[in-house]
């Protein structure tokens, strides 16, 4: 049976019953300057039930992120008038957003970069041309 | 070389002062000769880093379209669906495919550039012809963009002796920087002046605007590269690079006026045609 995706099941019983609870749903914040990337998963993470919200450039990013307090953060690393990493440093450096996780989604494949992104505190560092959105929801759904 | 010196020195003395003048010289001499060996490998290496970053930042490029492409794809067979989306997302696949013709393009004209290949095609043509012709084709490629073109009716013909190509180059290149860099005011008013000598084009946008630590370096080949700059300037850096190389090529001056948040204005001039 498909259910919307906000919603949760719970077995009740012995035999085959279900609850259907209600939960807030997941909100995302995807800071990237590709707004073709951006329609793109607004798209498929709407549709799975995601709340999802964006940020052209890196100023932004970090403002959204302080205001709307999401639940995971989507990172590009080359962004207009804040670096990704500068926006991972702010983040991490302000105790209430501290905890929420964080996907470098890049095509910076350096190591150095990788190297330094980890350091700085993101969960996972996804290079976009190795990955499928569809493994990208799935990234993003295991830190959830 | 240094002992047969001493050694010359040693032979040939002839007093304190002389020998230390001639020592302090050749010391200077031998520094001027390490020093131009340090600065040769350093630039060697610089050289080298930059083909290396160049190699970066152009893949980088290239992969950006490739990614929204793939990802526009893969959305399309994800989601349910919906005629108006589906048209869209064709869309920003066909937007995605010019952009990765113009990034060849540019690596083309760079070529032609640094190979002093550099050859105009010059005829006498209309500007504004040209100019309304690049506002219709972005208008379609744009729907959500607002391109105005304004002129004095009074002024007209627009007439300049150039080559079309390259000058359809130079404009295509204003206007995609004005919309890429205007996240949420897609608005461009292109604006023609002309007086006796020269016409001047005026593309404004409401966007961004050049931060200052970027300014100086606005027309420089690569400018991304440099390493503060490498992860906030998300270009290719030849763009404006090319566009002043022609304007120049055509006897005409390009610049700029900017503010933060309020958005830039590009212009550049061309000399008139006259008979």
């Amino acid at each position: 049976m498909v259910h919307p995706p906000n919603f949760y099941k719970v077995k009740v019983g012995r035999v085959n019953k279900y609850l259907y609870c209600f939960t807030m749903s997941k909100k995302i914040l995807f800071v990237e300057d590709d707004n073709n990337l951006v329609q793109s998963l607004k798209g498929v993470a709407k549709q799975e039930g995601f709340q999802f919200i964006s940020a052209f450039d890196g100023e932004r990013g970090a403002e959204l992120a302080k205001k709307e307090e999401p639940d995971l953060i989507l990172l590009d690393l080359i962004l207009p008038k804040k670096s990704g990493f500068d926006v991972l440093k702010e983040i991490k450096a302000n105790e209430k957003l501290a905890k929420i996780p964080i996907i470098i989604l890049t095509n910076l494949e350096d190591g150095k970069d990788l190297e330094k992104a980890l350091s700085l505190g993101a969960n996972t560092y996804l290079v976009k041309t190795n990955y499928s959105m569809e493994e990208v929801m799935r990234k993003i759904k295991e830190l959830l | 070389m240094v002992i047969i010196l001493t050694r010359v020195l040693a032979f040939s003395y002839i007093g304190p002062e002389l020998t230390a003048l001639l020592v302090l010289i050749v010391t200077a001499l031998l520094f001027i000769v390490a020093y131009s060996i340090v600065k040769s490998f350093e630039y060697l290496a610089l050289t080298s880093e930059m083909k290396s970053e160049f190699i970066s930042i152009m893949s980088h490029q290239l992969r950006s379209p490739l990614v929204s492409i793939k990802w526009m794809i893969e959305s399309f067979f994800m989601l349910k669906e919906n005629p108006t989306e589906t048209k869209n997302i064709l869309n920003s696949i066909q937007n995605e495919n010019e952009r990765m013709l113009k990034i060849i393009s540019k690596f083309l004209e760079l070529k032609k550039i640094e190979e002093a290949e550099f050859f105009l095609k010059k005829q006498k043509c209309e500007l504004l012809d040209l100019i309304k012709n690049i506002a219709e084709a972005k208008k379609k490629l744009f729907p959500a963009a607002a391109i105005t073109v304004n002129y004095d009716q009074k002024n007209c013909p627009y007439e300049i002796f150039a080559d079309s190509d390259k000058i359809t180059f130079v404009l295509e290149n204003l206007i995609d920087n004005g919309l890429k860099y205007s996240p949420e005011k897609k608005e461009i008013e292109i604006l023609a002046e002309k007086t006796n000598d020269n016409i001047k084009i005026f593309v404004s946008d409401k966007g961004l605007g050049v931060s200052p630590e970027k300014i100086k370096n606005v027309f420089n080949k690569f400018a991304p590269m440099n390493n503060s700059l490498k992860y906030t300037a998300p270009g290719l850096g030849i763009g404006l690079y090319l566009s002043k190389k022609i304007i120049e090529a055509h006897s005409g001056k390009i610049g700029f006026q900017t503010q933060k948040e309020k958005g830039s204005t590009f212009w550049f001039t061309l000399p008139t045609f006259t008979k």
